[in-house]
């Protein structure tokens, strides 16, 4: 009894030295991650205030005026246009993905449910490349035929032959559903059971108590989707700068247009100077628009768990 | 002894006849180092093809061609990290310090869509179509279509020649669409009926159709003769007071004929 007690120990004092090197392993991998954020943090804010100072924030923010070669570096059509943009596509895409999650987790069939959540996956899972491609072959004609109806015979319209917000628009419309869908359904499957046999025992319909019950309960997940959607719209670059038209105008519907992504993307490669700065001065104001919409989710989120 | 001898003649007379004379040995492997060039996207075909034919005349020497487009290859031969810099437009005022050797002249062709009934432009209608002035096909034909201007990215020295010619940098473009390549440009004029935009002329395919300015089509003929009026220069540019051999023996080799040949080759028109 007593040799097995001292065995025990003995092995009890040999395991923890074996457990410190799993952990210490584990905080490095950590480590490596909050390194990268680290490096990327202080390289982007590094190189991206030099613009700040030789130009003016105001001049920079809230110019008008994109042209490089004539030493104007304004960007604020560029901010306007992503965050339109970004607003656009998660009126389009939210209202599709609500319904098809509440389809997904309330009404489907458990047959269909799968099937649609695979293609789901599927949607999340194709490159952004492949959506711009797409979008330029259907979209873009398709929008170029509405967009001669509708200014064939004004004087000042600039043709964008369909390249433009809206294309942009509808294209991430659909590339932000995947994320959309995925966690409001997961929120909406949290909402328990008893709540709704409650409303549908005192005679509301499914509907109602979908409408009425499970949406206002699952309402901070589903916050918290929207924030991820605009998230993943504001950073996107490949689809977009296929189908956007990728000139420096106000953002309407039927202009050709130039996002804070495809601004850097279209011009890096041939800058030098003042003009990369600039372009990297934008990558800074990206990167503030991300890190404020992680923290918006942050707080979302934290909401949500306090009202629980 | 008399077999070593033998051996002797024997390998002279196999290196003799495999890889030519004594003198164009040496000649051959005299020059030695690395030559890094950059800049201009138009220039890139040219010059892979004059770095391919004078690394086979030298083959100790190799050429590192990367783009970037033609202001950045000036900054980055100013900055030192390039020993030539391409550029396809004039050295702006502020870009100094440089000696620049012209080695070729690019035509800039206006393109138009095959199905476009327009035959001709003049300088004029260029630049009403370019700032937004013209906006519909029917100022220049019967046909009531709308223009689809097209233009290349800024940075690009196509772009910079294109708008000193047409617009003389008075008034700002108006484009509808900004493409980063010429292939991009030929493709998007090739799809849309209304399409109009400008490119090299060494780029151009069967897919689209090259439009006379003022009557005259883009030719060396027309050109030289100053008829046409839209081309850019080819510009090699070396930081100035800079005396490297080997960098001078490469650009004595551009401009010389069997350079100037390879430039014909690829479509653009010999600076002699």
């Amino acid at each position: 009894m007593n040799d097995v007690t001292t065995n025990s120990i003995y092995i009890k004092e040999k395991k923890p030295i074996l457990e410190y090197l799993v952990e210490i392993i584990f905080v490095i991998c950590a480590l490596i991650a909050v390194l990268a954020v680290a490096l990327i943090t202080v390289y982007i804010i590094s190189t991206g205030v030099p613009i700040f100072n030789v130009i003016g924030a105001r001049e920079f923010l809230l110019g008008t005026k994109w042209d490089p070669a004539n030493g104007q570096f304004g960007i604020f059509p560029m901010i306007l246009s992503s965050i339109i943009m970004t607003m656009g596509a998660v009126l389009v895409g939210f209202p599709l993905a609500l319904l098809t999650s509440i389809f997904l987790t309330e009404l489907a069939p458990p047959a269909i449910g799968k099937l649609l959540t695979i293609l789901i996956d599927l949607l999340a899972g194709i490159p952004s490349i492949i959506f711009g491609l797409v979008g330029s072959v259907i979209i873009v004609p398709f929008l170029a035929r509405i967009e001669e109806r509708i200014f064939i015979n004004s004087p000042t319209h600039i043709f964008t032959g369909g390249a433009n917000l809206l294309s942009a628009i509808l294209v991430l419309a659909i590339m932000i559903l995947p994320t959309i869908i995925k966690v409001s359904s997961t929120s909406l499957r949290a909402v328990a059971k008893e709540i709704k046999s409650y409303s549908l025992s005192l005679g509301a319909t499914k509907i109602q108590t979908i409408f009425k019950i499970c949406i206002p309960t699952a309402r901070s997940g589903i916050l918290a989707s929207i924030v991820l959607g605009i998230g993943r719209a504001v950073g996107e670059t490949m689809a977009i700068i296929l189908v956007s038209g990728n000139v420096v105008n106000l953002p309407l519907p039927f202009n050709a247009v130039r996002f804070l992504t495809t601004g850097i993307m279209a011009e890096f490669s041939y800058s030098s100077g003042i003009h990369r700065q600039a372009l990297l001065g934008i990558a800074l104001v990206l990167f503030v628009f991300i890190m404020t919409i992680n923290l918006l989710l942050h707080i979302v989120i934290r909401r949500g768990a306090q009202n629980e | 002894m008399k077999r070593f001898f033998f051996l002797l003649v024997f390998a002279l007379l196999l290196t003799s006849s495999t890889k030519g004379s004594y003198d164009e040995q040496v000649r051959k492997n005299l020059l030695v180092g690395t030559i890094r060039i950059a800049g201009s996207t138009s220039m890139e075909k040219v010059t892979k093809a004059l770095a391919g034919a004078f690394t086979s005349i030298h083959p100790n020497v190799n050429i590192d061609v990367q783009l970037g487009g033609s202001s950045s290859g000036i900054a980055q031969t100013l900055s030192g990290v390039v020993d030539i810099g391409n550029t396809s437009r004039e050295l702006l005022s502020t870009e100094t310090g440089l000696h620049q050797t012209a080695i070729a002249i690019d035509a800039i062709a206006v393109i138009t869509n095959k199905n476009n009934p327009v035959t001709g432009l003049s300088s004029g209608d260029l630049q009403d179509i370019f700032t937004g002035k013209y906006n519909n096909w029917h100022h220049l034909c019967d046909a009531n279509f709308p223009i689809l201007s097209i233009g290349r990215e800024n940075g690009s020295g196509t772009r910079r020649s294109f708008e000193s010619i047409v617009l003389g940098g008075n008034s700002p473009p108006l484009y509808g669409r900004e493409l980063g390549e010429a292939g991009s440009i030929i493709s998007a004029v090739a799809n849309y009926n209304g399409g109009i935009g400008y490119v090299s002329l060494a780029f151009i395919d069967e897919s689209v159709q090259i439009l006379p300015i003022d009557g005259y089509m883009p030719n060396e003929y027309t050109i030289r003769s100053e008829d046409y009026k839209l081309h850019s220069p080819f510009i090699m540019v070396t930081r100035e007071g800079e005396n490297r051999p080997l960098v001078n023996s490469f650009l004595d080799f551009v401009l010389s004929g069997a350079g100037q040949e390879q430039v014909r080759k690829c479509g653009f028109i010999p600076i002699r």
